[in-house]
């Protein structure tokens, strides 16, 4: 599925890390982990809607859409 | 995709359980009904029926003789035809079965004559032990000598009387053996001179009258390779000992194996199963796969439970004419319904351990 997931751009931008993004969405460090590497298959509106609070940001900011060829090269297959 | 595997398969057991119900019924109901319709048969029975070794013998005893007379004959009579019976039977030496196969061991016929000299012969020999006991102790020349030719004179009546292969022992014939195989309608097996034959039945013409079939026909005298037990529905093939006892280690292997593959996956699987669901891991890959061997297995035993009396039928035409009755088809795969409908039960629990899998794994994955 060629959406990726940029959580870790937009921590780097806030200058926060993953674990205090944690403690401030209240989502587990694993659930975090899930997403940030691109494993997690969905998610809910309630998790972007507290991600979006936390980081100021849209949810364009941390999904982004790609085309195969380029989702493929990112992963390096 | 897995909608439609659902619904065919859904299909097919509904399919398979009319078939099995419905014949249940079908059999309940009718009961015999189906073969009432048929009619007589009548077979030639030679007056002279030397050529069959008495299958057919039934002589009359004129009832005028006096009674002790008439005994004696009836009595003869039995003799000869227990002595018969037990020649066609064979005396069982030992027998196992694994399944489908047998191996059976017979001794070698030992006619009752035979065996009222073994009791003579045990009579003899004590008394022949009794005199020479007792000779050491006497002293009277005369008696001694008289004591010595009474001696002498048994071991003579043991010596002229008694066959050479009773004194060395029996020989033991070793048989591969198939159970559950009807002989055709009106035939006989018998032994003769240690070699098997058939009083086969043929029949010369059949009519038909008011719906049901009658025949008439003759006997003839068909040598066989094997040997038959009407009563056990058996057939048993000659073999070597060394052949009797390669299969036999051969079998008593594989059957462990199947027993012990068999109890692993029919009882143990399923306890693991059970245990992982008790721990709350239910829709995991180990149960799905440990599912899907079950099912497997199943199928496999449903699909030898049915093929089996088809492979023996198609073992026995080797080694003889086509004097056994084929078994059904339908038979065959009617007695494997029960273990198909299970395996198709596993498999369907099995579908829903994946699809369940599939949900559990985007549960797990949505954040």
């Amino acid at each position: 599925m060629p959406i990726v997931v940029n959580l870790d751009v937009m921590l780097a931008k806030r200058k926060m890390s993953l674990t205090e993004l944690s403690e401030k969405v209240g989502i587990a460090m694993a659930n975090l982990s899930i997403l940030k590497t691109g494993k997690a298959r969905a998610i809910r509106f309630s998790t972007l809607d507290d991600i979006c609070r936390v980081l100021d940001c849209q949810p364009g900011d941390i999904l982004e859409y790609m085309n195969e060829k380029d989702f493929k090269k990112l992963m390096g297959k | 995709m897995l909608k439609r595997k659902f619904k065919w398969t859904a299909i097919f057991i509904m399919l398979i359980g009319i078939a099995y119900f419905g014949n249940l019924f079908i059999s309940f109901i009718k009961g015999d009904f189906l073969n009432s319709n048929w009619g007589s048969d009548t077979i030639t029975i030679p007056t002279d029926d030397t050529a069959f070794r008495n299958a057919f013998f039934a002589p009359s005893i004129n009832d005028s003789l006096p009674y002790y007379e008439y005994r004696k004959i009836q009595d003869s009579f039995t003799r000869i035809k227990a002595d018969i019976e037990t020649e066609n039977k064979g005396r069982p030496d030992g027998a196992h079965f694994m399944g489908f196969i047998g191996f059976t061991r017979l001794k070698e016929y030992q006619p009752k004559s035979i065996l009222n000299l073994q009791r003579n012969q045990n009579y003899l020999l004590l008394q022949l032990d009794s005199l020479e006991k007792r000779m050491p102790g006497i002293k009277n020349q005369d008696s001694l000598l008289s004591m010595k030719k009474k001696a002498s004179d048994i071991r003579g009546v043991i010596n002229r009387n008694l066959p050479w292969d009773y004194l060395i022992g029996h020989k033991t014939e070793y048989f591969i053996t198939f159970r559950d195989i009807r002989i055709k309608e009106n035939n006989h097996f018998f032994v003769q001179n240690g070699n098997y034959y058939l009083a086969h039945a043929v029949w010369d013409s059949t009519r038909k009258a008011d719906g049901a079939t009658y025949r008439s026909g003759h006997y003839v005298r068909l040598p066989l390779k094997v040997r038959y037990d009407k009563d056990q529905e058996m057939v048993l093939i000659p073999a070597s000992r060394a052949v009797y006892n390669f299969l036999q280690t051969l079998f008593t292997i594989l059957m462990l194996g199947f027993f012990i593959v068999g109890f692993y996956i029919l009882i143990g699987l399923p306890v693991s199963i059970l245990g992982s669901v008790s721990n709350g891991q239910v829709f995991t890959l180990t149960n799905i796969h440990q599912l899907r061997t079950i099912y497997i297995f199943l199928f496999i035993l449903s699909l030898l439970k049915a093929g089996t009396p088809l492979l023996v039928h198609w073992i026995i035409s080797f080694f003889t004419p086509t004097v056994f009755e084929t078994p059904s088809v339908f038979e065959s795969l009617y007695s494997s319904i029960p273990l198909l409908i299970a395996g198709l039960v596993v498999f369907l629990i099995s579908t829903a351990f994946q699809k369940g899998y599939k949900l559990q794994q985007e549960e797990d994955f949505t954040v």
